[in-house]
């Protein structure tokens, strides 16, 4: 497994494609995009929880929409007061 | 996003609502099942609301199963579902095949030919000479060598530089370039003379070479020698010259006309009526029976072919005509009036008829003699002119 990254560190190949490590992009306050999501634990107009290999992933604001939801991709969009993430615990990363 | 809203419209999309109180793992079980759900949004944590795509909904449906969810469809939207609406009008459907034939059939033809860069060659000259090689107006464009045709239209006729042949859409616009014919060449070996081709009095000479047989203030005539080729002198005896000069005579028009004081005009009353024709290539459809009420008219025909778009001629031209009422009347013209009305169009009938396009170079003198009846002017132009031809 080790080998394996120092491989993909040698070849500079973007780890949330080799990896189930999820990639996170946000864009101004009103957008977000998440790669390689699990699943969502929970879904409301104000929060929205989303799992994922790491851990969580806590969204709060006003008006969340997802906006667009594929296989692993999810854009969640609207006004976002905070984000916060919970990282699972005894994870190596 | 363009590029989602076209793929959105061509695979169909539904809207659709599912109520339950396991909202979050009916999205994670589309998630599974790979169903792509855009623009969701939850109401009151137990409503929501999705687009997804119309091949999907089968899973959806069985997703809301599962977590107990209802789904109900909210609208459907996207090129399937308005061809599934279009599927039963059946005459709609054969109309536009028919109308899509009947535009394609229609384009495979010739319907207009635009001639340009002509001038001495008239338009109907070159149609016809487009027309012995197949290029008319409803003759098939498909079976056309232009590359020949260009080439032998061009072998044919002397008058032609160049003929330039393009086909678009159902317009042909043919460019022709006309050739311009070459000087004569002068033979300077052989002597020639210079003779007269008008009659007039020599009022200027300049010769360049030759021997002037005429002197300033001799009255010529038709066919006189003005010029010989020879050239005499002291040391070299008498040689043959080509000649060379510019002779000019003041030459004398006459004219006279006699015209009544009274004289009866047609004038427009400003009642016109109207009427369309319309053509099918050279088939007629009159849409008035009969001709116009009035006894005398003008007829004035404005024709226009109609195009789909550009050059996209169909076989169709609409022919407006007016006609405007005529009525005549009688005007009385003053000694004055009319003598400036006779000098007038004496004036245009003579430049007509020399072609002189200067008429500020012309003297006039001009005699009236008026009667009861009418005016009778008599009017001498005096011309400076260039005569001669080389023989």
């Amino acid at each position: 497994m080790r080998k394996l990254e120092r491989i993909n560190e040698l070849l500079e190949i973007p780890r949330e494609i080799v990896s189930k490590v999820p990639k996170i992009t946000v864009t101004g306050f009103d957008e977000i995009l998440i790669e390689n999501f699990k699943g969502i634990l929970e879904y409301e107009e104000f929060f929205v929880r989303i799992s994922t290999h790491v851990g969580n992933i806590n969204i709060n604001g006003f008006n969340l929409k997802l906006s667009q939801m594929t296989e692993d991709d999810i854009a969640v969009t609207g006004k976002i007061e905070s984000l916060d993430f919970e990282s699972k615990r005894g994870d190596e990363a | 996003m363009i590029l989602k809203r076209i793929y959105m419209y061509l695979f169909g999309v539904i809207d659709i609502v599912v109520e339950g109180f396991f909202i979050e793992r009916f999205i994670n079980i589309c998630k599974a099942e790979n169903v792509i759900l855009w623009s969701s949004k939850v109401e009151r944590g137990t409503v929501l609301k999705a687009r997804i795509s119309k091949a999907d909904f089968k899973a959806v449906r069985r997703a809301a199963k599962k977590t107990s969810c209802h789904v109900s469809l909210v609208r459907k939207s996207g090129l399937p579902f308005t061809l599934k609406k279009y599927k039963k009008r059946k005459v709609f459907a054969i109309a536009l095949f028919v109308i899509a034939i009947f535009c394609f059939v229609i384009t495979r033809f010739i319907w207009n030919i635009e001639i340009t860069g002509n001038e001495a060659i008239s338009k109907e000259e070159i149609l016809s000479d487009l027309g012995k090689y197949g290029i008319q107006e409803g003759k098939l464009k498909s079976n056309l060598d232009l590359d020949e045709i260009k080439n032998e239209i061009r072998l044919n006729r002397d008058d032609l530089a160049w003929v330039g042949i393009d086909i678009q859409g159902t317009n042909v616009i043919v460019t022709v370039v006309e050739a311009i014919k070459e000087p004569e060449i002068v033979d300077e070996s052989t002597p020639t003379n210079i003779l007269s081709d008008k009659n007039g009095i020599v009022s200027k000479m300049i010769v360049r070479s030759g021997t002037a047989r005429v002197n300033i203030g001799d009255s010529v005539s038709v066919g006189d020698l003005l010029v010989e080729g020879v050239m005499e002198g002291k040391y070299t005896g008498i040689r043959e010259v080509v000649s060379d000069a510019d002779i000019f005579v003041t030459s004398t028009y006459e004219k006279e006309r006699k015209e009544a004081f009274i004289q009866q005009n047609e004038e427009r009353t400003g009642k016109v009526e109207k009427n369309v024709e319309i053509y099918l290539h050279n088939f007629k459809i009159n849409f008035k029976k009969g001709v116009p009420k009035f006894q005398n008219c003008d007829t004035i025909k404005t024709y226009k072919k109609i195009k789909l778009f550009s050059n996209y001629y169909i076989p169709l031209e609409i022919v407006n005509m007016a006609y405007f009422e005529l009525e005549k009347s009688f005007k009385t013209y003053t000694e004055e009036e009319l003598k400036q009305k006779i000098a007038e169009d004496l004036q245009q009938e003579f430049c007509e008829e020399t072609g002189i396009s200067d008429f500020t170079k012309v003297q006039q003198n001009i005699t009236s003699v008026a009667d009861e009846e009418g005016l009778t002017l008599h009017v001498i132009y005096t011309v400076e002119e260039k005569i001669g031809t080389k023989e």
